[in-house]
Order: C-alpha cells, then structure tokens, then sequence
C-alpha cells in the first residue's frame, strides 16, 4: 500500500466501528435546551427527551425520542420542581430508563438543574450509562440567583449528585448567561446562547471523534482524559477570525464567560482541545495556539487535541477547550469489568429501607463516600475566586463571597 | 518594684494587616508609645484558618512595636471580629426595693446580674457585654443611684462569639508570652475613635470597612446600641475585580486603588483604562465603566446588608449624626456618596479627635487605637472583672 492510501481517520479503519453518541435531554430546562438546539444531522448521534411532564413533551417539535417516564407514578404531571418527587420517580421508572442509557459510547446529558425532573433523574440515567460502559458528559445549567434560594441550592445538592454519577459535568451557570448578552437581546436569544455552548462542545467531542481530522484523537484517549470523576471540568469557547487570528482567539478563549474562576483553579491536568479552522491556518498557528493554551490551563497536563478544517468559514478557528482534574490518586472503580459488584449495589440500592431521598444516594455509593467532603461547595465554586476553599458566607441565602454584579446581573463590558 | 505605669497594647488581627499600637498608660492619661504594622496571613474574612501563619505574623508585628516603644509589652487588648460574632439584646426589669422608691446600688446590680444571666449556647463565649442606659419607669437615666421610680429596667447587648475562633486568636497573643487584659469588639473600638460623643447621643452609625469584614456599631444616647460583623470588605472588591476583569489578584488590587470608584462615574463606554499601565505585553485597555459597575455593585451590598441587618434600629431620623466611614476600604473615591444613597442620611469619613497624633490618623488605625482608648478603663481597675465568658475560661 502507497503511504498516500493511509487512511487518515480511524472511523476509517474496518476494526473500529465508529464512535455513536446520544444526547438526552433530560426535564423541562435539559429537553427544553436539547429541542432548541439547531442540530444538524450529525451521523451517529441519537437523541433523546426524557420528561414527566406530558404536556411539556407533546409541545416539543424536535426529532428527538420522546419518553414519558413513569406515567403511571405521576400522571403524565410534572415534579413541581421538588427533586425529592423526581428522585423517587427515577427509581421507579429503572427499568424505563435502562434501555435508553444503552446504545452509544458516549453519552452527554443536557439538564437543568434547580427543579425536580433534572436533578433526580440525570444521575440516575448517568449511573444506568456508566453501567453499560459509556463515557457520560453532562451539561447542566444552574438556575439563575434571581429564581430564588430554594432552586439554587436544590441545584447544588442535584450536581453534587450528578458529579458522582457522570465522567464529567460541564455546569452552565445562568448568572454568566446574563453577562454574554446585550441590552436588546430577547430572552429567547439569551437562552439560545447557553444552547450553544451546549452545541458546541458536544459538536467538539463529536468532531473529535468522527471528522476526519490532521490530528486524530481516539474513544480510549478520550477515555484517560476522564479517568477520575467527580471533579471539576473546565471548561471553554474561543473564536477568532481575519487579521491576527490567533492573539484573537486566545483573547476570546481567555474572556469566556464561562472561565469565571480564579486564575489558579483554572490549571487542569487533562487537557482536551478542539481547533476546528478553515483550510488557511499553518502549522505554526497551531503550534501558537495550542502552547499558550496549554501553557495557560495546564499544569503539567495531558494534552489531547484534535484539528479539524472546516470550509465553513476559511479565515476563522473555533476552539473548545475541556479540562478535567484529577481528584485526589484514587482512580474510579474499574466499571463493567465487576458488573456482579456493580449490580449488588444496584440491589441494596432498591432494597435499602430509604430513609430519606438524598442519602440514600450517598449511601449506596459505597467508594464515593471518601470524596464527599471536597463537594461542599459544588456549585458556587467556580465564581469564588480567592474564596474558593472558605467557608460560605450566607446572608438571606446568597453567598456573598461570590461577585455581587453576577449575583445581581449587572453586566460588565470587557 | 511596683510601677505606676502599665504598658498596653491594641492589637488588631486583620486579614490584610496586623497593627499594634503600644500606649503607656498611668492613673491620669494614654500616650501611645509605640506602633507596628506588618502583612497579615493566615486570616481570611476576619477569621484565623491558618494559626501557625497568623501567628508568625502577629508576633513579627509584636516584636515591632515593642521595638518602636523601647519597651516590653505588658498587656494587650486583642480585637475580634469575623462572620462567628454574633449579637443578642437582653434585659430585666426589678422593682425598686426601698421603701423609699429610690433606687438603691443593690436594685442596680439585680437587675444587671438578671439581665446577663442567659445562658449561652454551647461553645459560644461572650466577646463583649455592652450596658445600654437604664431606664426607670421608662425614662432614660444614665446613673439611677439614688433617684426616686418604681421600676428599674437593664438593657444590654450582648456579643458572642465561636469558643475555638476565639480562643484561637487569644492562644496567638499568649504564645508571645503576653496575657490578655481584654477583649475589644472591633466595631466598638474603632467606632469610638471616628464619632464624637455629641455624634453618640443623637445618633450615629460608625461603618468600619477593612479588607475581610466590614464591622459597624449603631450608637443611641450616647452608648453602643447594636453591633455587629458583616464578613465582606475590600478583599472582596478585589476578588470581584479579579473575577469580573479576568486578571490576576495583584493586577486587580492596582486597579481598585488607581481606578476604583464606589459609585458610577463614568457614563461612557468607550473610556478606557490599561490594565497594568505599562503598555507591555499582557497589558490591555478595561472600559472604566466595568470596574465602577463592579465595585459599586459590592459597596452598595456591603451598605445595604447593614441596613438590611440594623432592620428597624436603623431609620434615617433616629441617626440625625448620619454614617461614619473608616477602615482601609474607606479610601475607596466616592464611596461617602455611595453611604448617602444607601442609607439615605448624610454620610462623612470618620475624623479623629485632636489629642490623636498626625501620623495615627489613619483609617487603619482606628481600631487599635479605639482598643486602647477603651480599654484603658478596665486597666485601670475602674471596672469590675468580668464574670465567665472567656475570664472563666483562662483564668482556671
């Protein structure tokens, strides 16, 4: 075979099958956001809607699977935003939900936290995932201060949880939603701009892995990079175009609203990035970006990057930048090569007496315990900055240690 | 040898800064000696979390004063502050017991001793017991004894605090081997060193803004009404600079002391201001606007959280002396404006009183200085030890 014959993507290559995905949306915001999503028909990407709400399900005009859960338990009604009502109908409907969390290789969740649905559901399809040996992604938003103190915490106990449950959870916090629009924007458009963010970074795995690309990055590597879970997932969007494409790119990618955290907090160990760039870009523009990017984030990280050309627009790059933590040494269980153990656990996790909804769920996580205390600010931690590992400081249930212009929605020009 | 003079310290553990004042203090009057400043650590939001740093620091600063004073220390008056204080009001009402209908020393010391005799929660100490006028038969009278009424009435606020937090702070002091003459609420102290006692008797709100907390103190005729901590201070416009503008703290503490401004300003978008002012690299223009939207978003909090927690003890008319600033973050351009509009009254920057030296007219000495000023009484003797609290818990 002439060296030119090679073929250049491993979707290519007849051992491998190629990579599928599935998206799911997850409760009103998770399936809400999936449904306004302008999807284009990505090969090898199902999608899906999960909600208790009839009504809010019928209204849905996407493609996209629909599937009442637990019909019979709630009617066809919603939670009513109580995550206790939408953990205990996750629980009932195990054996609805088993089939859907089966059928891709990764699975990336789309949830709104702060209700009832989202939050008691999502780690249980995240669990039921992982299970079947899927690397699961979760994009959650997390409702804005403004909804009030109740959803606000409702949506950190719910991450806390979804944090053990999936191999990594991109949070979305509506707060730095407000600080990306601008005065005429409509609400519609506000709330399409969290979607994308959605989009893009899982138009970046999927790229990643199903484009060709110059540099190709494969499942298992993929796989590493989310090793140990229950950390925090960096996470970030960059844009650039025209004349100094690249200092503008790192500019946009360093301004991103969702990099509202401390400069310390931001170096990761894994470090994935997505460069999709017209066909105009040089090997050394890359080579520019990706040393200040991993200069920047990483410490000392693993990086894996895939570049893909796009002739969209020819003068443009888009870059997403992923990052995940190592907690602590403790790798994560091995899954499904003990799937006796991890079925046992399923087990006592129904026969347990439950006492009350979330313990149950910390209980019967057995390994999970050791790591319970470095959640206690899940949530709120990426916009604490120097306050990150103090003690929250409540007043009237907002935090005060976060910025007052987010809390309030004051935007700020850059 | 019996000295008739005793070397006193004010100490004051802040988050930025750990300052000592060093007085001499003799049965007539108070001359500060002696002074040290030196960076703080290992405290955040008022509150030590990393003893061996803090201590380090503090005795650093205690070897300096002594150093500035020519003197060993004798005592010291530590400050507390941190989001674990915490205020209650308390009181008892006794019927006069003298045939007479005038009120006897006894009738004075019931009604107090009933009046303090709430138990604490566990592991809670008492930080300060601060005496509100009496009244008798409702009327306020500032000294009872021997006036005729019926029913004498107590009132006290009292400030607790977090036993660990507390002693924490008192173990540093006493690893420099110095023993602790008192406790000062650092609210009170610096309250009474930036208002006047004509401010006190109409009423006044002093607002102690320092870098982790912002402590402040409510007079009414002419004594400490309430007091209390909120544990937001310049640290966190700081943190929201950083956060907001995407720089590093270092950059984003240079922009709040160049630029910073309590209150918008600026009305313009396009103006600009450069991050580091050196035109290097990393060096980028930010619109002023930003940086006077985030810094007056978190000073109005900071006001509106005192005014929220004051509740009904605050209202524009039984504060006719208006708000006092002081502290590091008084400093900050506009932020008397900023005071105004929140608290609807007239609002200056705290002044000292003239028998304060030129070069102690600081904002960020008005605490140690009230420590001393304050606690000057109790060392000299006037005042009767304390009962329990943390006395009971040193003292054993």
């Amino acid at each position: 075979m002439d060296l030119h014959e090679l073929p250049l993507t491993p979707a290519a290559s007849p051992d491998a099958p190629p990579v599928t995905f599935k998206l799911i949306g997850i409760g009103g915001g998770g399936s809400n956001a999936l449904a306004r999503l302008p999807l284009p028909s990505l090969e090898g990407l199902d999608t899906a809607i999960i909600d208790t709400d009839r009504k809010a399900l019928a209204q849905h005009t996407s493609p996209a699977e629909k599937h009442l859960l637990a019909p019979a338990l709630r009617g066809g009604l919603s939670t009513g935003g109580d995550p206790e009502l939408g953990r205990e109908t996750a629980e009932a409907a195990r054996e609805q939900l088993a089939p859907l969390a089966t059928g891709a290789d990764i699975i990336f969740l789309s949830v709104a936290l702060g209700g009832g649905t989202g939050g008691g559901v999502a780690p249980l399809v995240a669990e039921l995932a992982t299970e079947n040996n899927a690397l699961v992604i979760a994009f959650a938003t997390l409702p804005f201060s403004f909804e009030g103190s109740r959803r606000v915490r409702q949506a950190e106990e719910s991450l806390v949880e979804l944090r053990r449950a999936c191999d990594a959870v991109i949070t979305l916090p509506n707060d730095l939603l407000l600080q990306q629009t601008t005065d005429t924007e409509s609400v519609t458009d506000a709330l399409r701009r969290a979607d994308e963010w959605m989009l893009r970074g899982v138009h970046s795995i999927y790229s990643i892995l199903r484009r060709p690309s110059l540099i190709n990055l494969d499942l298992a590597s993929l796989r590493r990079a989310f090793v140990s879970r229950g950390g925090k997932t960096l996470y970030a969007l960059g844009h650039g175009a025209g004349e100094n494409i690249i200092t503008q790119t790192l500019e946009s990618l360093k301004m991103c609203p969702l990099l509202h955290i401390a400069e310390t907090a931001r170096k990761v160990d894994h470090l994935i990035v997505n460069i999709i760039a017209g066909s105009a870009i040089t090997l050394p523009q890359i080579n520019d970006l990706m040393s200040v990017i991993s200069a920047q984030y990483g410490r000392d990280a693993h990086v894996l990057m895939g570049t893909s050309i796009s002739d969209d627009q020819p003068d443009a790059i888009q870059v997403c930048v992923i990052g995940t933590t190592d907690v602590g040494t403790r790798p994560r269980p091995v899954r499904a090569a003990t799937p006796a153990a991890d079925n046992a656990n399923v087990e006592t996790n129904v026969q347990q007496p439950a006492p009350k909804g979330k313990k149950t769920v910390i209980k019967t996580k057995g390994p999970a315990n050791q790591d319970q205390e470095e959640f206690t600010f899940a949530g709120a931690d990426q916009q604490r900055g120097t306050f990150e590992n103090s003690d929250l400081n409540l007043f009237e249930d907002q935090d005060l240690d976060r910025p007052t212009y987010l809390r309030k929605g004051i935007k700020i020009q850059l | 040898m019996a000295k008739n003079f005793k070397i006193i310290a004010g100490v004051e553990i802040g988050t930025s800064k750990i300052t000592v004042l060093v007085g001499e203090l003799t049965s007539r009057n108070l001359t500060i000696i002696g002074k040290s400043e030196c960076q703080s650590a290992g405290v955040m939001k008022g509150v030590i979390i990393d003893a061996k740093a803090a201590s380090n620091a503090v005795h650093t600063a205690l070897e300096g004063a002594e150093k500035s004073a020519h003197i060993p220390i004798d005592e010291v008056i530590l400050a507390q502050t941190g989001m674990h204080l915490q205020g209650f009001k308390t009181d008892a009402i006794v019927n006069v017991s003298s045939a007479s209908n005038t009120v006897s020393s006894t009738d004075i010391q019931t009604a107090c001793q009933i009046a303090l005799s709430k138990q604490l929660p566990e592991n809670r100490t008492i930080v300060h017991e601060i005496r509100r006028p009496f009244r008798l038969d409702g009327q306020i009278i500032a000294n009872p004894l021997n006036i005729r009424g019926n029913r004498l009435e107590a009132n006290y606020w009292i400030v607790h605090g977090d036993t660990n937090t507390v002693t924490n702070s008192i173990y540093i002091i006493q690893g420099y081997n110095l023993p602790i003459l008192d406790l000062g609420l650092a609210s009170l102290a610096s309250g009474s060193m930036v208002t006047t006692p004509e401010d006190r008797h109409h009423g006044v709100l002093a607002i102690d803004i320092g870098a982790g907390t912002t402590d402040y103190v409510l007079y009414r005729n002419g004594a400490a009404h309430v007091t209390g901590v909120v544990p937001v201070g310049g640290n966190h416009v700081t943190n929201d600079l950083m956060l907001g503008l995407r720089t590093t703290p270092g950059q984003a503490e240079t922009i709040k002391t160049r630029h910073g401004r309590a209150t918008l300003h600026c009305r313009d978008k396009t103006t600009k201001v450069w991050l580091n002012g050196d035109h290097g690299i990393g060096d980028r223009p930010i619109p002023l606007q930003s940086i006077e939207q985030i810094i007056s978003a978190r000073i109005s909090e900071i006001f509106e959280i005192v005014r929220k927690k004051l509740d009904i003890d605050y209202t524009p008319e039984n504060t006719p002396a208006g708000i006092v600033l002081t502290g590091g973050t008084s400093k900050l351009e506009g932020i008397v404006d900023a005071a105004s509009k929140a608290f609807e009254s007239t609002a200056r920057l705290g002044e000292f009183p003239p028998h304060i030296l030129e070069q102690l007219r600081a904002p960020g000495y008005a605490t140690a200085l009230g420590l001393l000023f304050t606690g000057a009484s109790a060392a000299r003797g006037q005042l009767p030890p304390k009962k329990g609290g943390i006395w009971g818990l040193f003292n054993r």
